[in-house]
């Protein structure tokens, strides 16, 4: 995050300058619609997500009391847009834990994947929910345990708990994977 | 995350083909963003423009009620000064009416007496005429005959003249208001009670003398 602070092209932004929130778009989208997409799969979803978000960023950002804390601002509303859809439409009830069993179908399906990175994707499909989502949060946004805490409502500890039973999960699906 | 096998597994999430917006939607939302700063719709946009209303509007309220006050003192003090100002033209002008009015109607009651021979009818007359300047300018002064106290102390006793019943009234027959006259023959004491009126510039009372005097004199 070298050049103009977020600060910077909001304050620009609000004084009227358009370029400047494309700067801020261009810095964020995707590690944002990343963000959504590891959760929702489908591109579809993701795009109506992704568009929810950046109208709402668009239209509250002249609300937003402290600009220097714009990343975890909007991936708090990004991970509400998703809460939003998965209330709206439950998610398929699956195994996740006992279907990563290494005798199971699908660690099985996966042993097939030809390369590392599809067998990830896969693995962080069948993560939990939250645990996913404190890994892909994790990834995308760069943002500390706190603030992770924070965006998700809870606390610093269960963040961490959440991460360490994904990566044990990740490592685990991925053994015998080389760089 | 300091397992290294962390560091792989997190290596390895950015390595995997990353998802990407539609061009499409990339230019929906710059163009919301553009929207939004034309139309001026934002909420912070609203707060401040209500901000700034209601602030306009306030001091508005407030310069307004600071205006009327002291314009309702003014105006209420001011009347009071006017008020106070006129009353003693108001007081000089009454006066000056009821002396015209009173001269007036000894004019007339001099007339009803139809003696051309009296000198104070002119006088009367004269002044009469002088009255309108003095009833128009009663405290402009402009004329001392009736500006001064001496004045208007000799109007307020013709004024009191013109009250006093008919019987009273300087006729011969009734000795010209002065009871003490009364069987008076001699000539020497009606000429100096006459030169007395005369001095005290009591004209009618002389004149109406002169005649008493004639009629003694002549019975």
């Amino acid at each position: 995050m070298t050049g103009i602070t977020d600060e910077t092209l909001i304050k620009q932004y609000r004084s009227g300058n358009a370029a400047a929130f494309d700067q801020l778009y261009d810095r964020y989208r995707l590690s944002v619609y990343n963000y959504i997409f590891r959760q929702v799969s489908l591109s579809a979803q993701a795009e109506d997500i992704f568009q929810d978000v950046w109208f709402k960023v668009i239209q509250s950002l002249h609300q937003l009391d402290t600009p220097s804390q714009f990343p975890a601002w909007l991936f708090t509303i990004a991970r509400n847009r998703i809460t939003d859809h998965w209330r709206k439409k439950k998610p398929e009830s699956l195994e996740y834990e006992d279907e990563l069993q290494s005798d199971s179908p699908l660690a099985e399906q996966i042993a097939f994947v030809r390369n590392c990175m599809e067998r990830l994707q896969a693995l962080l499909q069948a993560l939990k929910p939250e645990q996913r989502d404190a890994f892909v949060l994790q990834q995308e946004s760069g943002l500390t345990l706190e603030e992770i805490a924070t965006i998700a409502q809870c606390g610093r500890e269960t963040i961490k708990s959440r991460l360490r039973y994904a990566m044990q999960k990740l490592r685990k699906g991925l053994e015998g994977c080389d760089e | 995350m300091n397992n290294p096998q962390d560091d792989k597994i997190s290596g390895l999430y950015h390595k995997i083909s990353k998802a990407r917006p539609s061009q499409m939607l990339d230019a929906r939302i710059r163009q919301e963003a553009r929207r939004q700063l034309r139309q001026g719709r934002s909420p912070g946009s609203y707060r401040w423009l209500s901000v700034a209303a209601l602030l306009v509007l306030s001091v508005g309220v407030v310069l307004r009620i600071i205006d009327e006050v002291p314009v309702e003192q003014s105006l209420q003090d001011n009347l009071e000064i006017m008020e106070m100002d006129a009353a003693p033209v108001l007081k000089e002008e009454n006066k000056a009416v009821i002396r015209a009015d009173a001269i007036e109607i000894q004019a007339e009651k001099l007339k009803k007496v139809e003696k051309p021979a009296m000198s104070a009818a002119p006088v009367a007359r004269m002044k009469l005429q002088k009255m309108p300047e003095a009833v128009e300018s009663a405290t402009l002064a402009s004329d001392p005959e009736f500006s001064d106290a001496s004045q208007a102390e000799y109007d307020m006793e013709r004024l009191s003249d013109s009250l006093v019943p008919h019987e009273q009234q300087f006729l011969p027959e009734n000795y010209c208001g002065m009871e003490q006259l009364r069987g008076v023959t001699d000539k020497q004491l009606l000429q100096e009670t006459l030169e007395k009126l005369l001095s005290e510039n009591k004209l009618q009372q002389a004149e109406c003398l002169k005649k008493l005097m004639n009629q003694v004199l002549a019975d």
